[in-house]
Formats: C-alpha cells, sequence, structure tokens
C-alpha cells in the first residue's frame, strides 16, 4: 500500500508540475511553419486588399553610402557615415513571407508529384 | 494522504509560476491574418523611418501574466535592411529578420533561419514588438558580421531556454543575439574571449523560480538544462541586451512598438 501512494504521489506531482501550464515554453518556435499560414495570407490578401504577398528567394543585406545610391555590404567596403544623422529608409508594400518548413515544402512536392503521375 | 495533497498543492503553485516565455511550435494565430500583415509592416516602417540599417527585434509569445518577473519579450532576434529578391524576379527592400529557432521536433537543438517580419509575428499573443537600434558604427558592424557569416561561427545549436549567457555549453535566442553583438563589437568570433567578456560586462536576467520546479524541467523537458549554471539561474533576455548596449552608449534609439502604431519607453 505504501508503495502503491508513493507511486501516484509521485504521478500526480509530475502530472500536475509539468502539464499544467507550459514551463519554461519557449518563444523560439518558428512561425513560419505554422499551419495554413500561407493559404490564409492568400485570402486575407486576394479579395479586397490591392497589397501583394510574395514568397522571398534570397535577402542581402543593404547599407546605404552617402548619396551615390544602395551598395551590398558583402564586399566590407560599404560605411554607414555615422556622422550623419540617419535618414529614413523605404520599405515595399509587399508583404514578404518566407516559404514553409523543408519538412511542409517536401510534403507540397511530394503530392505534387502523385498529381502528375496520375494524369498520364 | 495529507502529506499527498500538500505536494500536489505546492506542485500546482509552482507550475503557475514558473513560465519562462512564448509560443511553442504548431500554435496557430492569435489574430486575423490582416492584422498581422499590417501589424508587421508598421514595424517595418517605424524602424524605416529612423533610418535603421539594421534593430534588433523582439516578440511577445505568451500572456504577459504567464511572464516571470523580468521577461518582457519571448523570442530576440535581428532585422536587417535587406534587397529582397522575390520569386517573381524583382527586388525590393525591406527587413529580413535573422532567428536561431529551435528545430521542430527536437527542442533541444536550434538552427539559423531567415525569416520576414509576417512570419516573425505570426503566433504572438500580443501584437507588440521591441525595437532597439543600435548606433550606426555598430549597426554596420553587425550587418558586416551577418553578411559574412559569422553569426554561424558564434552558433551553437545545444539548445536551452534558460541557457547562460556567460559559457557557450548551450545556448538559445537571445544568447545567440548577444554573441552577434559582441563577436561585432570585439571584432572576433573566439568564444572563450566573448564569453570572458560577457562575464565581465553584461548583466543578465536572474531567473527566480522553484528548485523543485527547475529540476524537474531539466529531467522532463528536452529544451530546460541547468547544467551550464553555476547557482543562481542567470539568462540572456532583450531588455538585459538593452540595457548592456544602453549602458555602453551604443543604442541609437530604442522602444516598445505597439499594436495601435503608439510606441513606449522599453526601460
Amino acid at each position: 500500500m505504501k508503495l502503491l501512494t508513493s507511486f501516484f504521489t509521485t504521478t500526480i506531482a509530475l502530472t500536475l508540475a509539468l502539464s499544467s501550464t507550459p514551463i519554461y515554453a519557449q518563444d523560439s518556435a518558428q512561425h513560419t511553419s505554422k499551419a495554413g499560414k500561407h493559404s490564409a495570407l492568400a485570402v486575407s490578401h486576394g479579395a479586397a486588399s490591392s497589397a501583394k504577398v510574395a514568397s522571398a528567394a534570397v535577402a542581402v543585406p543593404l547599407l546605404v553610402v552617402g548619396s551615390a545610391g544602395v551598395a551590398s555590404v558583402a564586399g566590407g567596403s560599404a560605411l554607414i557615415d555615422s556622422a550623419t544623422k540617419p535618414k529614413p529608409l523605404t520599405v515595399t508594400e509587399v508583404t514578404i513571407t518566407a516559404d514553409p518548413a523543408p519538412n511542409q515544402a517536401m510534403q507540397t512536392k511530394r503530392q505534387t508529384t502523385i498529381e502528375i503521375k496520375q494524369e498520364h | 494522504m495529507s502529506r499527498l495533497l500538500l505536494l500536489i498543492a505546492l506542485l500546482g503553485l509552482a507550475s503557475s509560476s514558473l513560465v519562462f516565455a512564448g509560443s511553442q511550435a504548431g500554435r496557430k494565430a492569435q489574430f486575423a491574418p490582416g492584422e498581422i500583415t499590417g501589424f508587421a509592416k508598421k514595424v517595418e516602417k517605424y524602424a524605416a523611418a529612423q533610418g535603421a540599417r539594421m534593430f534588433i527585434i523582439g516578440r511577445i509569445g505568451r500572456p504577459k501574466k504567464d511572464l516571470p518577473k523580468g521577461i518582457k519579450f519571448t523570442h530576440t532576434a535581428i532585422a536587417v535592411y535587406s534587397a529582397i529578391t522575390l520569386k517573381d524576379g524583382s527586388t525590393v527592400n525591406g527587413y529580413a529578420i535573422h532567428n536561431l529557432y529551435q528545430e521542430a521536433g527536437k527542442p533541444d537543438v536550434s538552427s539559423l533561419v531567415v525569416d520576414y517580419p509576417v512570419d516573425f509575428f505570426w503566433g504572438v499573443n500580443e501584437l507588440t514588438a521591441g525595437i532597439i537600434i543600435p548606433t550606426p558604427d555598430l549597426q554596420q558592424r553587425i550587418i558586416a558580421a551577418i553578411s559574412s557569416g559569422k553569426n554561424k561561427e558564434v552558433h551553437n545549436p545545444a539548445y536551452s531556454v534558460i541557457a547562460s549567457p556567460y559559457n557557450n555549453e548551450l545556448q538559445n535566442c537571445t544568447e545567440h543575439t548577444l554573441n552577434i553583438i559582441n563577436a561585432s563589437i570585439y571584432q572576433t568570433t573566439d568564444m572563450q574571449q566573448l564569453k570572458a567578456n560577457a562575464k565581465a560586462h553584461f548583466k543578465g536576467q536572474r531567473i527566480r523560480s522553484n528548485p523543485l520546479k527547475l529540476m524537474l524541467g531539466s529531467i522532463f523537458m528536452d529544451d530546460v538544462a541547468t547544467r551550464d549554471h553555476q547557482g543562481k539561474i542567470v539568462t540572456t533576455t532583450f531588455s538585459t541586451i538593452g540595457r548592456y548596449l544602453e549602458e555602453n552608449d551604443l543604442v541609437q534609439h530604442m522602444a516598445v512598438f505597439n499594436r495601435d502604431g503608439s510606441s513606449g519607453e522599453l526601460l
């Protein structure tokens, strides 16, 4: 009986301690992979809005070099002029989104392949 | 039986007071897609209006009431003003966000992922952003560090939600951000040197927790570990990074940006 009580005590305690609230729940979870995001975005922009949703292929960091225009920092030679007040930058009106996580992308690819085979 | 009830009560109390941060994988959007895209674009425009070539960005992934004292933001990353080439071949300017994320199905392992503001805010609990814009000189160094892949050199994929900023045994998103900042400041990716500098100059956030709960968490949860701590649990947070940069005169502007477009003080 003592052993049984001990077992139940441990079980209930662990259950309460670990599952009643998301202990230490960190927010390093990738929202990109949330199910349905891409279709939800497409629907929300499809009807009335003129704003576009687009998937990004690649992003290259930019530094503005004086008035000469925009240059990539990849070469390491671009400089921000720290002596003057930073000027406002322009951002696109397009809503840009990353592709789904690789595991979801692979599923999509597989479904496509199956559909093609069925057509033949 | 009374001992059993007492134990249940104590552990139940403990469990409600020690939620560290944000959201878990698989969590659905809490807001309508249009609200999220609108807010994400407002955040971009706010940073762009300040002339930020890069900024440190924070989000709130869990209800405030569930967060321990001293924790305001639950995920931290670096947004870099970028030329973004779209799938149709066109190029537009906006912010790309460089993150450390836990891998799906492997919460104790992280990888580096670039996403965009709408992705970043998709599963948040509150449409509020933390924004820290470093001084132009530091901005330039951080952008150069990311462009040259130094962010990968200071990444340790062994993940713990309460990773210590003072050694490289385990790492979370905020510690990774701190590593990139310090690698940029000190122009080194030598982890021993970076951690010695963090010990000397960076003050992390003390996590006050029930020792029993910490012990149970480290035993039963893959992404909770205490082995990299000696004594008190101290970790990196968005706010402690802001304070660190402010104390060293390395902040151009920092704010909390709200859903209605208003902004307030971060610290």
